[in-house]
């Protein structure tokens, strides 16, 4: 199955995260299983909204953002509103993933969290990395 | 026996004579209109002659000879008069005399004037009360030039005092108190709940001008003054203000509301009033108001909690899956120590992590809870799709018998059946294949689980102890844990107006139960 996969298992992916070192981290991580092609990563909400606005064709939309949600400035809810207003997004391409520490108190409410379909976790692992693309690309 | 009770005693005979036959007697109370009655005092009820029932426009059969039947023809404002006198005469002995006025079931208002004498037993006690009464009705309208003018407003009033009665009525039964001042002449009359809401004992003290006013704490007096001086100009007042009462000192709360009536020159004539004993629902409020601070600092601790647990788990990350990291990548640079305190530094920062996420989980269990239906094969499922990892790895057989769909705290209730299955997996015999039943039964009102397994097994001493928080029964090193998980399942049961318990076989395995019940309300 998963395992025996030489070729990474997508295109491209960003990995949005305000810490420095989980940044770092999240980049070994998904480097080392083999996630994308290429991945890039951002500590600033903003910046990276504003890269994913440079994009001209909509296949080098990446596949995959992983964002963290509790951030300084712009955090994962307003950046993932955001993203869905862009030209460029397409749902059927584009799968947008939240990391969050722990489940915000008004977890239940989900008025709270409807801008977020998938939510894990943090630490991100390789589990965590399985799961996401079973759960949002079916592998 | 005593001279008295001698006189009272032919008198006793004398007055058996007249009830009994006394034609000639009869014919002249007929014919003046007097009627006779005895009123007996133990079984409070009243014999009346013929010439009574007509006097008060009744048929005998209409009669029950209660004293509460009669005592409801009176007039509602002569009522509380004719009742203090009434026990006047039975305290002083005296002769009861007393005018009134009485309603005939149509709404005529007549007038009686009535005598009475009270009649003891040997110990001075007393029992009945033998009396007259003669319609007046005649004289009172002669003496007054104004009876035209009476007549018409008096039929008026009977029907605002039928109304007025009821609403007394419904006043008694609510434990209201009624009161009305009359400033012209200067008196005050009460209902007899008022007595009990103050403590007093029948009929003292007299309400004046001030009504209640010297039995309000020294505290609120000032307001109260104030209250009802606004409430004269205003023509209304409604306030709530502590009375101690007069017979056992206590502190009541009570809310008194008033209408005062005007003359044309605009002077205060006539007030009156209601007065509600709210002690209890005030005390009552006040409990629930202490309730609802309780709940807000325990809703702010429980946020503060969370913030504080949040904020550590961020740098317990950044230790743990560095110190990871350092391991999968660095261990052909490190000699056997390096490598062994890199272990403990990444267990202990997972094992820090852990311990928070779960209290933090611990915690939130139940904060915005929602009732909703749940199919528990599909929980499950998903249960077991999010252990995968786990089932795999122990090469764990877990069956699901059909499961029901049931009302609940899906979150809860999943929290719950993870935790149950995780131990099922975690505490696995090494020397056999885990083996995890799951199935449910239902009861009347109640669904009961269960989780069986072929495991290490628990001793019946820790059956109960398991549940209770960090309580953990291996070390660290023989099995990961926070000591949490349990009680996790213990709070989520108890949402559920259910229990859970284990019961075990050391060597053998074991089952833990657990109880949803089916009477869930939102």
């Amino acid at each position: 199955m998963l395992d025996n996969n030489k070729k990474p298992f997508l295109m491209n992916v960003m990995l949005i995260d305000d810490d420095i070192p989980t940044n770092e981290y999240n980049k070994i991580l998904s480097t080392d299983f083999d996630l994308a092609q290429e991945i890039i990563t951002h500590t600033n909400a903003a910046e990276a909204l504003k890269e994913l606005s440079l994009i001209e064709s909509e296949y080098d939309f990446p596949q995959l953002i992983l964002v963290d949600i509790n951030m300084p400035g712009m955090d994962g809810h307003e950046f993932v509103t955001q993203v869905k207003e862009m030209e460029g997004f397409h749902e059927n391409r584009t799968e947008i993933v939240s990391l969050t520490s722990s489940k915000p108190m008004n977890y239940l409410e989900k008025d709270n969290i409807n801008s977020v379909e998938f939510l894990y976790f943090k630490p991100l692992t390789e589990d965590i990395l399985y799961s996401i693309l079973r759960d949002c690309f079916n592998m | 026996m005593t001279k008295d009770a001698v006189t009272i005693s032919s008198l006793q005979a004398e007055l058996e004579k007249v009830r009994l036959d006394n034609e000639k007697l009869t014919y002249v109370f007929e014919a003046s209109k007097i009627g006779v009655w005895e009123w007996d005092i133990n079984s409070n009820s009243l014999t009346w002659d013929k010439q009574m029932y007509k006097l008060y426009g009744i048929k005998e059969e209409d009669f029950s000879g209660a004293y509460d039947d009669w005592i409801e023809r009176v007039h509602p404002l002569d009522k509380i008069k004719v009742e203090k006198n009434l026990i006047l005469s039975l305290k002083s002995k005296k002769e009861f005399h007393n005018q009134f006025r009485i309603i005939w079931p149509e709404g005529t208002v007549k007038v009686i004037s009535a005598k009475g004498k009270v009649l003891f037993d040997e110990q001075k006690i007393p029992t009945r009360m033998i009396g007259l009464n003669l319609d007046i009705t005649k004289d009172r309208e002669r003496e007054s030039t104004l009876n035209s003018l009476n007549d018409g407003l008096s039929k008026s009033l009977i029907k605002i005092a039928n109304s007025e009665e009821k609403i007394k009525l419904a006043l008694a039964s609510a434990k209201i108190g009624m009161w009305d001042y009359n400033m012209e002449n200067n008196i005050c009359s009460r209902s007899l709940t008022l007595n009990l809401i103050f403590g007093y004992s029948e009929l003292t003290p007299q309400w004046k001008s001030d009504f209640f006013i010297p039995d309000v704490i020294p505290e609120d007096i000032d307001n109260v003054k104030k209250y009802i001086n606004e409430g004269y100009l205003k023509g209304s007042f409604n306030f709530t203000c502590r009375i101690k009462r007069v017979d056992d000192n206590s502190i009541r709360w009570i809310t008194v509301a008033g209408l005062s009536y005007t003359n044309s020159k605009f002077q205060v004539y006539k007030v009156i009033g209601t007065i509600n004993d709210i002690t209890e629902l005030h005390e009552t409020n006040a409990i629930i108001e202490m309730n609802r601070t309780l709940e807000e600092k325990n809703r702010e601790l429980n946020e503060f909690a969370y913030v504080a647990s949040h904020d550590l788990q961020e740098p317990l990350n950044t230790i743990s899956s560095f110190s990871g990291l350092l391991l999968k990548k660095y261990s052909d640079k490190l000699d056997e120590d390096g490598k062994r305190y890199l272990k403990y530094l990444k267990s202990s920062s997972t094992r820090s992590r852990n311990l928070i996420r779960d209290i933090i989980d611990y915690n939130r269990m139940g904060y915005g809870k929602k009732l909703s239906r749940i199919d528990c094969n599909l929980l499950l499922k998903n249960i077991i799709l999010d252990l995968d990892s786990k089932i795999k790895k122990r090469n764990a057989h877990v069956e699901i018998k059909k499961l029901p769909i049931i009302m609940g705290y899906e979150t809860e209730l999943k929290i719950l059946m993870q935790n149950l299955v995780i131990n099922a997996i975690k505490y696995h015999d090494p020397s056999r294949q885990p083996k995890i039943v799951v199935s449910a039964q239902e009861a009347d009102d109640k669904w009961q689980f269960e989780i069986r397994d072929n495991g290490i097994g628990i001793e019946e001493k820790y059956y109960d102890k398991i549940f209770a928080l960090f309580r953990r029964l291996h070390t660290i090193e023989a099995y990961e844990g926070t000591g949490i998980g349990l009680s996790q399942c213990k709070k989520a049961a108890e949402m559920h107006k259910g229990t859970v318990w284990v019961d075990s076989t050391v060597g053998v395995g074991s089952t833990f139960y657990f109880t949803i019940s089916k009477k869930l309300y939102e």
